[in-house]
């Protein structure tokens, strides 16, 4: 038998009562707040501490982004031509107009009041999908209120603090929205499947969609406003044994590049429609 | 003067955690604030691992879209673990510590999993090959990386 094998005896895996009286504490805590989710009080717990964490995330995200500027830098000098660099200066400014103006574009031609807000910290786990953004209760953020780019739908509001929201994103797990296809408005629910496809579920075998179809939201859900962009179809199976056919999607956002999004008010969303 | 030190480290640990490997690039990313629970239970022992574990899971649930008191229940029961161990572990060699983390890790993991597994409607199965196994393969991995580049080793009785 190995030397080390033979120390593991049964003599020195004793617990002390202090550690069994504070495993027991922490354990009933655990379970009450599992119990408690969806508390408001909890909540605003919850909300006071992503928000305490503000102001370190968004230092950090300034130095991130000042290391990442200092790298390009390097890059950079390492060119040796003074009209390169300034050539991919100007590119960049172009680049960086252009997409301001269209989003200010967006946000002039949307009949919905936005919010703008930027990215100052990412949950990627295995299933959860979510994104801190700097904007908050006191900017007008509510939780569920919908977030959104020119391109498509990017998720929810989970959770407002004053200065801070948690946004759930549309890829993750336990995201779904009502939705239809443009052309056919055939409805069906928008889920994530993993990492690169989403799918539409519940559209019955014979619903008429093709490969292509736009995928837009169908405002059933009374969170995201109707016609808002949210995927394309790239593939449909009929051929399964299900009463209903597996639609897989592509997303028009690509969630792992945002850095800027809209909150739609909620509010805003009725009159909207109403006009 | 120990405990302030611990308190530096595990605000270290949330920063990173939260900020700075959030923007890994690919799904998984390892936990390096279980990896600090685990080592501080093996190493101060469980009742302060298990303390430190309910506010750093807390913090850490508050960032998420899963359950609050999901990552704190894996957490607190990780730092049990490794209160318990903490009698036989300098006596274990390499080999043996490494089962003991993966262990825990993988305990961990599994309770986490299975709690988002009740809110996002996903088969236990498939939860255990593409969410629990390669989370706490990331994990471990990152761990032994953290070991060996450590002068006297994650639990500080490397010779």
């Amino acid at each position: 038998m190995p030397k080390e094998l033979k120390v593991i005896d049964i003599q020195y895996l004793s617990v002390t009562r202090s550690e069994y009286f504070t495993f027991l504490i922490c354990l009933v805590v655990s379970l009450c707040l599992i119990f408690l989710n969806d508390n408001p009080q909890i909540n605003n717990v919850r909300a006071a501490v992503v928000d305490s964490w503000a102001h370190t995330l968004q230092t950090i995200s300034k130095y991130r982004s000042m290391a990442e500027m200092r790298d390009e830098l390097s890059r950079l000098r390492q060119r040796t031509s003074y009209l390169l660099l300034e050539n991919s200066n100007l590119r960049n400014a172009a680049l960086e107009n252009y997409r301001l103006r269209e989003m200010l574009k967006f946000k002039e031609s949307s009949a919905y009041k936005l919010i703008a807000a930027s990215v100052i910290a990412r949950d990627q786990d295995q299933l959860t999908r979510s994104v801190t953004i700097d904007a908050g209760s006191a900017d007008g953020v509510a939780k569920g209120d919908p977030v959104i780019l020119p391109g498509g739908i990017v998720g929810k509001i989970l959770r407002a603090g004053k200065s801070t929201s948690i946004v759930q994103l549309i890829s993750d797990h336990s995201f779904r929205v009502a939705c239809k296809i443009q052309r056919s408005r055939v409805n069906g629910i928008f889920q994530h499947r993993d990492s690169r496809t989403s799918l539409l579920t519940q559209v019955p075998k014979n619903a008429d969609v093709r490969v292509g179809d736009v995928v837009v939201t169908s405002g059933y859900s009374h969170v995201f406003p109707a016609e808002v962009l949210v995927a394309r179809v790239i593939a449909t199976n009929s051929d399964a044994p299900s009463l209903f056919q597996i639609i897989e999607v592509e997303p028009f956002v690509d969630i792992t590049t945002i850095e800027d999004v809209f909150i739609v008010k909620r509010m805003e969303i009725k009159s909207a429609e109403e006009k | 003067m120990k405990y302030l030190s611990y308190s530096l480290i595990f605000i270290g640990l949330l920063i990173g955690q939260i900020s700075l490997l959030s923007f890994f690039p690919g799904n998984s990313r390892p936990d390096i604030l279980l990896l600090g629970i685990i080592v501080l239970g093996m190493r101060e022992g469980g009742v302060p691992a298990m303390i430190t574990a309910c506010l750093v899971g807390f913090v850490k649930d508050a960032f998420t879209t899963s359950y609050i008191g999901a990552s704190m229940l894996g957490l607190v029961v990780a730092a049990f673990m490794a209160g318990n161990y903490r009698h036989i572990q300098l006596k274990l060699g390499t080999q043996s510590k490494l089962i003991l983390f993966a262990l825990i890790i993988i305990v961990y993991d599994f309770i986490y999993y299975t709690l988002f597994q009740i809110k996002a409607e996903l088969h236990i199965f498939d939860l255990l090959i593409n969410s629990v196994l390669p989370a706490a393969f990331y994990t471990l991995l990152f761990a032994g990386i953290a070991h060996f580049l450590i002068p006297h080793g994650l639990l500080g009785t490397k010779k």
